[in-house]
């Protein structure tokens, strides 16, 4: 059984059909990870008992004739999703031994399907982050090359999908955090459209931007993680309450022609190595082969994305994690006199730099003397970052982008310079901002290494994008599951 | 856009973040680096633009005034305390 070549699809037909048992399947996920992980440090944490009784369950379900399609599939929630049966730590040390009362809505929806959760995966600290360097508890590598970043800040999901340590896994969206990573490692990751995934349980970062999504090796295995987790949820009063497009299988192989893919010429114009770019450009070859109208279109406000997110997004994080006061739950300072001492402590004490540094950052942008100017102006941009992207979407269909300026970089590289950080964002960010649908796939391979290639969409279009996307992936050679790519994959982990 | 130690530290209060007095200069430096790089923002004209707070349409939502199910496990709630006495999260004085 190959479990990096194995998709959603594949396994529930092999389950269905008894050629395999849930149990057999989560056994050989388990005993990759206990070969591999101790490297890739993917999983922050995992339970092998509590995985094998979650698959006997399933196995009673599919016995019994009674099946989803996630049932008895070995899964990973990244570890700012909550979860009754693991801490859920965000990877800091202020949460480090934090047992949620409750489960995500997503944790739910999932487990009603009797899938099965292996454990939590890492993340940078509160998902502050495009490296997952900056996780207080480990780093996690790149599975193309163990010296490099699988991207961020959910790396840890990423990679465990890319390395066959599950079958998919959720992770996290506020500036790209989840098309990144998928980009650095080689599969597929979608950021959906603003509320259609219930945020209840997802540890909040910048509540206008986040958003929970499937990182999976394969376009139509990312449809169906996302068939079982969308909808509105009471829970969360900004989840979706129009109706919306479900059954996102259906359809996925209609005909491309009427689909127009628009090409922002700010996005393939930016800082990308020469090199680099002309790689990129041959997904736009792929993309004519296949039939689909290509066109130049432009979004000038494209260069202001970077400080519109980061303004918002520290802003509104400033507010979020201020409930981390030693209080309620979470670790506590051992020194302090009053009250004052005990918040002030902890948080200086648990949080780590870059959390610090957003904190510090937001609080600025909305203090006293500095609101207009920061968050208010911010907020007027972003205003006009949306009207350019509806107006644009009455020109075509679909914007394709680079997921991210270059392929994954060495760990240690951009750690010490935030700025250079944060620009791994700038293709991810606008569509947070607007609030849009945006899929990262496989685009090809550049010096060995993955890259990713955007399809961002209209609100609520996520079938157009798989459509988009799954004829992308058939006519290219690179996911995970193609011959080569694959043989590569296991070459690599093959080494540990 | 340099910011001044002074300001770093009236920031750092205002999140209730205590912070070394060598945190305090590299975010100092750093800090006035990233908002120099915001400040390009001031190009963009936003006049009469009015804020976007909720990127989708969203009103507030309403539900029927009936009570359901909350959070009925107590001792979950408060296995999470740092310091609690009986059924209570406690904490030091508040009020002199």
């Amino acid at each position: 059984m190959n479990l990096t070549k194995l998709t959603i699809l594949e396994a529930r037909k092999l389950l269905d059909k008894r050629e395999i048992s849930s149990v057999e399947l989560t056994q050989l996920t388990i005993d990759r990870i206990k070969k591999i992980d101790p490297i890739i440090g993917a999983f922050i944490s995992f339970d092998e008992d509590l995985a094998l009784k979650q698959a006997r369950k399933a196995d009673e379900l599919i016995l019994a004739g009674s099946t989803y399609p996630l049932t008895g599939i070995p899964f990973q929630l990244k570890d700012n999703i909550c979860t009754t049966d693991f801490p859920t730590t965000c990877a800091s040390k202020i949460l480090k031994d934090f047992i949620p009362p409750y489960n995500a809505t997503v944790t739910n929806k999932i487990y009603n399907q009797g899938a099965v959760l292996i454990g939590k995966g890492n993340l940078d600290e509160f998902a502050m982050g495009s490296s997952t360097e900056n996780s207080a508890i480990k780093h996690t590598k790149n599975p193309w090359d163990f010296n490099l970043v699988p991207g961020g800040s959910s790396g840890g999901g990423a990679a465990a999908v890319a390395s066959g340590e599950c079958m998919f896994a959720l992770g996290s969206d506020t500036g790209g955090s989840i098309r990144q990573p998928a980009a650095f490692c080689g599969i597929v990751g979608l950021k959906p459209t603003y509320g259609l995934v219930s945020r209840y349980g997802l540890i909040a970062f910048a509540s206008s931007l986040d958003q929970i999504g499937p990182l999976t090796r394969t376009v139509t295995d990312n449809a169906l993680v996302l068939e079982a987790i969308a909808g509105n949820d009471p829970h969360d009063s900004t989840s979706i309450t129009t109706n919306y497009l479900t059954n996102y299988l259906d359809s996925i192989n209609q005909d491309l022609s009427k689909i127009q893919v628009g090409i922002p010429i700010e996005y393939w114009e930016q800082n990308i190595e020469p090199k680099f770019k002309s790689s990129l450009k041959t997904v736009l070859d792929t993309l004519k082969a296949i039939g689909v109208t290509l066109k130049e279109i432009s979004l000038p406000l494209t260069e202001y994305a970077l400080p519109v997110y980061y303004l918002i997004a520290n802003s509104e994080a400033s507010s979020n994690l201020s409930r981390y006061d030693g209080i309620k739950f979470g670790y506590v300072t051992s020194d302090a006199k009053d009250i004052w001492e005990t918040i002030e402590n902890t948080k200086g004490e648990g949080f780590g730099p870059e959390v610090k540094r957003r904190i510090l950052l937001g609080t600025y942008a909305l203090s006293t003397g500095f609101f207009d100017q920061y968050y208010l102006k911010a907020q007027k941009v972003r205003t006009l970052i949306i009207k350019e992207f509806k107006e644009t979407f009455d020109t075509c269909d679909v914007i394709i982008a680079p997921t991210s300026p270059s392929v994954a970089f060495p760990i240690g590289s951009k750690i010490t310079n935030p700025l250079d950080m944060y620009m791994n964002d700038i293709f991810t960010q606008p569509a947070n901002i607007a609030g849009i649908p945006a899929i990262s796939i496989p685009g090809g391979f550049y010096n060995n290494l993955p890259f990713g290639i955007q399809f961002i969409g209209n609100y609520l279009s996520e079938k157009t994008l798989f459509t988009l996307a799954n004829a992308y992936e058939k006519a290219s050679p690179f996911t995970l599951t193609n011959t080569i790519v694959n043989d590569n994959m296991e070459n690599q982990l093959s080494k540990l | 856009m340099k910011l001044t130690t002074d300001e770093v530290k009236y920031i750092a209060k205002l999140s209730k973040i205590s912070l070394t007095s060598d945190e305090i200069e590299l975010l100092r430096v750093e800090l006035s680096q990233i908002l120099d790089y915001f400040s390009m923002l001031e190009k963009v004209n936003t006049k009469n633009i009015t804020p976007t707070g909720h990127v989708v349409e969203t009103k507030t939502t309403l539900r029927k005034d009936i009570s359901t199910p909350s959070q009925t496990n107590i001792e979950d709630i408060l296995s999470n305390a740092p310091n609690r006495n009986g059924n209570m999260i406690q904490v030091k004085r508040i009020i002199e």
